[in-house]
């Protein structure tokens, strides 16, 4: 039982943290150095970017086994191996379109991959939901499974 | 004030026991809220169990909420239907869904599932079969429109009671990025809330906000009533309007913690009684260990009065007691010394009171203690003796009652003793009869006296001077008399005659003073012995008493010296009486050992009368008055007239005393020599006596016969031979010529032979001075000789050695033993002259000078006879065979410068 609560504690005391840190990343709209012209979100600013703008797409960047266990509904799945500039241009051809980006985590650097590319693509306005569906789940929003 | 009824220790042990009874309570009491706290507490904490249980089985069924609404919009009916807006197509959708779930998984027992628009309108909706309808609580509903875009994704869940039952709902976003609308899920608490019988482990019940019973465990009665030991714990569930929904109850099982509480219960009441005790016990200890030194002190102080006298040992005591044990030690020590000098005090007294009365009892004197009113309070042995009575007797007797005390011998005078005490003193002449006797008695009487009183009492203490006093009268009178012939004596004489002449009743008159001298006293005396001499002195004694007037004063002056005191006497009268005196005494004569002596007294009268008559100068005037009267023949008096030239002649030659003394200084005696010569054949050595002789202020020379008396009587005689020897050496060694040719004969007196100071005066002259010893002879008459033969031997002895010769003189007068001729180591005998004077007439005077020559030849010795004043003699003399002759036919005394030479001599 104490095991039990102890490690119930740590992991709380864990996703404080997480919960914690991305929120100040997200609310900093920081651009990455690396990545100008990159705006990194988290879940609340992606929820409002897409109610302002609702051309917003969202790719998910990861492999189809992850998506699997859960997405966000409406969001677009390409895993970061099929991201180019053609596989893009399916979506959209639009280079001012605006695209976000997600993955599993901040871990994942799926997503990060594929704003790369996105960005070589000479797509403008890009976002990159860091935090990705690990945050999305852990703030509670809803999601859908396939 | 308890303390004084009760004591300390016991107050202390009541009050012991009544906080030990109070610590008991308040164990009991501590004991009983505790025990109440912790069930409380235990209440409080199954309530809170409760309440978490409750808490964990809602929000489980929120996650089943939520996962059926995820599954829901999963499901591609529903997104088309609502996609497509097919409001029939959705409810069926949700119907569907809601007797799927409820009827197969029974997990959630759905009241309402409803699709909302984002404005939270319903667009369709299923129900269960309740007659209840119920579109969710308000509380969801209300808040949409607050919402910000992010949060309404957000899952929301609400508690909620309506008539009776309670809900648990849950609000959920329909769609992410794109927000389509809300699944609100409204589901039974009711059923959820059952599995807490299965959580908790314990019977349940559940009770509706309106007090309908939702659900009760099966064995809930049961339980509560088998077991006392269960109690009920309530919870009441409020939903998220703030209203209470139900009121979840559970049974626990308290037995356990009862059992618990009892045995805590018991365990403080053993440590109370335990600790209770234990405090009892030391405060008993301790109480005994203050008290020790008070039970000691007591019994100590016990011992004390019994007179033992302990010191507490220091050693038995706690340390705070030291210091006032020793201060008690210090105390007993100091009583015990205390006691034990009183002991000695007491002792002493004791032996003081002992001793006193001892003293008393051994006191000759009687001691007698009165009280004020002469009562006797003590007396002694002697008292009793005084009194011829025991002491209980006496006791408290007056004491005047009991004696008389007389002032007076003849006890004619009663004292009164009252009035003679109140003036203490010491009273003499007391008297009082006894037995017949008068008892003479001197009395001391001191007041005793205490501190702040009159006199309370005297001690008397009389002394029996009967005895006493008879001794002094009887000294007083032979100090006064003659013992002999009971007259007067010299100075009892002297002392009347003062006090004559001082008495204006005598000095007014004329009196008669006369002195009377037996002429041949010395003669009898010497010859008889003295028992004759006594004899002859109590003979003339009676003569003169038998005499006189009654009143006559008589008195012996020395001797054979009488003198008379007649007061108030005629001249005429006195010398009748004196007349007759000498008739009778001559007539009476003196009878001794058969043979009669002649007796003869002279006497000298004085008048006198006056004041400034002394007593010395009319003696010496009678003294030298009587010479006179005797010098004429004796048997006759000599009366003094005041001017009397004779005796006044006579008189001034016996200031010898001073005389004597100025001869000396003024160099007035001078030697003068007699020659004295064998009657047979011629002498290589002239002979011849030193005589001394006084020369006067007009040349006239003094015989010795005048102050040689006088002499002897003042103590000058020694003075005077030691001069004529010294000057007779200091003459011979002026004149070494005559060295062998001469003899010298010298005078010794009496007091001269008997004084050892004269004698090494004398031997000392002999041995240093360079004369020749041997023409020396010292003359010592017979009865200075026999005075003291034995030293008068060895005086002759000591001067014989150095070569003197020795002469007995006035040989036959002292009438002595010729034993002592013989002791005596002389070389010449020397008659007395009364023989030779009359050795022509009297036959007897023949036959005594030529008995001594004979017997003065038997022994060695020469004879020499003196006072030869006719040549008539000188036959008589020869065929007397005297050796030597000496007199005024041989030769007169002349001053020793005038001797003839030694040329001459031959």
């Amino acid at each position: 039982m104490s095991m039990l609560v102890m490690r119930t504690g740590l992991i709380h005391l864990f996703l404080t943290m997480v919960l914690l840190y991305f929120p100040l990343l997200a609310k900093a709209q920081v651009v990455d150095s690396e990545l100008p012209g990159v705006t990194i979100l988290d879940a609340e600013s992606l929820i409002e970017l897409a109610h302002e703008n609702p051309e917003l797409i969202v790719i998910d960047s990861r492999v189809r086994d992850d998506r699997e266990l859960g997405y966000i509904e409406d969001s677009l799945s390409l895993p970061d191996e099929r991201t180019s500039c053609r596989s893009l241009e399916k979506i959209t051809t639009n280079k001012s379109r605006l695209l976000a980006f997600y993955c599993n985590g901040v871990n994942c650097e799926r997503s990060l991959k594929a704003i790369k590319i996105a960005r070589q693509c000479q797509y403008q306005h890009l976002f990159w939901f860091r935090g990705g569906f690990q945050e999305w789940r852990l703030k509670d929003y809803p999601y859908l499974m396939e | 004030m308890l303390n004084r009824l009760f004591g300390i220790r016991t107050i202390a042990l009541v009050g012991m026991i009544i906080l030990t009874l109070l610590a008991l309570a308040l164990a009991w009491y501590s004991s009983s809220t505790y025990e109440r706290f912790v069930f409380r507490n235990q209440e409080q904490s199954r309530s809170q169990i409760l309440s978490i249980k409750t808490h964990q089985l809602i929000k489980a069924l929120n996650q089943r909420q939520k996962q059926f609404s995820y599954q829901l919009q999963n499901g591609r009916n529903f997104r088309e239907a609502l996609a497509q807006e097919d409001i029939p197509a959705l409810t069926a959708v949700l119907q569907k869904s809601f007797s799927q779930v409820y009827n197969n998984s029974g997990l959630i027992h759905f009241k309402s599932l409803l699709v909302r628009d984002p404005q939270g309108l319903i667009l369709a909706s299923a129900n269960d079969d309740s007659e209840v309808k119920y579109t969710g609580c308000p509380v969801l509903i209300d808040q949409i429109d607050s919402l910000s875009v992010s949060q309404r994704l957000k899952p929301r869940y609400a508690m909620c009671s309506h008539d009776g039952e309670m809900y648990v709902e849950a609000l959920l976003s329909i769609g992410a990025l794109n927000h389509k609308g809300y699944m609100h899920i409204i589901a039974y608490a009711r059923d959820q809330l059952m599995q807490l019988e299965q959580e908790m482990g314990a019977p349940v019940q559940l009770t509706s906000s309106l007090q309908q019973e939702l659900f009760k465990s099966s064995d809930w009665s049961k339980t509560i009533t088998q077991n006392a030991n269960v109690r009920a714990v309530s919870y009441t569930l409020y939903g998220d309007d703030h209203a209470p929904g139900a009121i979840i109850s559970a049974l626990f099982d308290l037995s356990e913690f009862n059992q618990m509480v009892d045995d805590t219960h018991f365990r403080l009441l053993i440590i109370t009684v335990a600790v209770a005790l234990a405090v009892f016990i030391l405060v008993v200890l301790l109480l005994g260990l203050a008290f020790r030194p008070v039970d000691l002190i007591r019994n100590s102080v016990g011992a004390l009065l019994t007179g033992n006298y302990r010191p507490i040992k220091i050693k038995k005591l706690p340390v705070e007691f030291s210091e006032l044990v020793e201060v008690y030690n210090e105390l007993v020590r100091g009583m015990e010394e205390a006691s034990q000098n009183q002991k000695n005090a007491e002792k002493e007294l004791i032996n003081e009171r002992d001793f006193i009365s001892t003293t008393l009892d051994s006191i000759t004197n009687a001691v007698i203690v009165v009280d004020s009113k002469l009562r006797i309070q003590l007396l002694n042995p002697a008292a009793e003796r005084m009194l011829g009575d025991m002491e209980e007797n006496l006791i408290s007797y007056p004491l005047e009652e009991l004696v008389v005390i007389y002032s007076n011998r003849s006890a004619t005078h009663i004292v009164n003793l009252k009035r003679l005490l109140k003036t203490p003193q010491q009273l003499e002449n007391l008297f009082i009869q006894h037995d017949g006797k008068t008892i003479e008695l001197e009395m001391m009487a001191s007041p005793m006296l205490e501190k702040g009183s009159e006199d309370v009492g005297y001690v008397l203490v009389f002394k029996d001077v009967t005895e006493d006093r008879k001794l002094r009268r009887k000294l007083s009178y032979e100090g006064r008399h003659d013992k002999l012939t009971g007259f007067l004596n010299r100075s009892a004489f002297e002392r009347k005659f003062d006090s004559m002449v001082t008495d204006s009743d005598y000095t007014r008159n004329q009196h008669i003073l006369v002195y009377l001298n037996l002429d041949q006293f010395k003669l009898v005396n010497d010859t008889c012995g003295n028992t004759a001499g006594d004899y002859l002195l109590r003979q003339v004694a009676r003569i003169i008493k038998a005499n006189v007037r009654k009143s006559d004063l008589l008195a012996r002056l020395g001797g054979d010296e009488f003198g008379i005191l007649l007061p108030f006497a005629e001249t005429s009268t006195a010398a009748n009486t004196v007349n007759e005196i000498l008739t009778y005494i001559n007539q009476e004569g003196f009878n001794w050992d058969d043979r009669e002596y002649t007796i003869t007294a002279s006497a000298a009268l004085i008048p006198f009368g006056r004041s400034l008559d002394d007593y010395s100068e009319k003696l010496a005037k009678l003294t030298t008055a009587r010479s006179i009267a005797k010098e004429n023949g004796g048997n006759q008096y000599y009366l003094i007239d005041d001017d009397d030239e004779n005796v006044q002649k006579h008189h001034s030659t016996m200031g010898w005393a001073s005389g004597i003394n100025k001869g000396f200084s003024e160099n007035r005696f001078k030697l003068y020599a007699q020659p004295i010569v064998p009657l047979k054949q011629k002498e290589a050595r002239k002979h011849y006596e030193v005589l001394i002789r006084y020369q006067n202020e007009d040349d006239t020379v003094i015989r010795p016969g005048e102050f040689l008396i006088p002499a002897e009587r003042f103590n000058l005689i020694e003075k005077i031979d030691r001069w004529v020897v010294s000057e007779v050496i200091r003459w011979l060694a002026a004149n070494p010529q005559l060295e062998g040719k001469i003899q010298l004969s010298i005078n010794l007196s009496g007091r001269s032979i008997g004084s050892s100071s004269f004698h090494r005066f004398l031997v000392h002259l002999l041995e240093t001075e360079k004369v020749d010893v041997t023409s020396l002879c010292f003359e010592i008459t017979e009865t200075a000789a026999v005075k003291d033969v034995e030293k008068s031997i060895e005086f002759i002895r000591i001067i014989k050695q150095l070569g003197a010769k020795f002469s007995l003189d006035d040989f036959g007068s002292g009438l002595s033993s010729f034993t002592y001729l013989k002791q005596f180591p002389v070389d010449y005998l020397k008659i007395d002259g009364v023989f030779i004077k009359d050795i022509l007439f009297d036959a007897q005077s023949y036959d005594f000078v030529r008995s001594i020559t004979e017997v003065g030849h038997c022994l060695g010795m020469k004879v020499i006879a003196e006072f030869v004043e006719s040549k008539n003699m000188f036959h008589t003399l020869r065929e007397a065979k005297v050796d030597y002759l000496q007199g005024y036919t041989i030769g007169k005394p002349a001053p020793i410068e005038l001797l003839e030479l030694p040329n001459e001599l031959e």
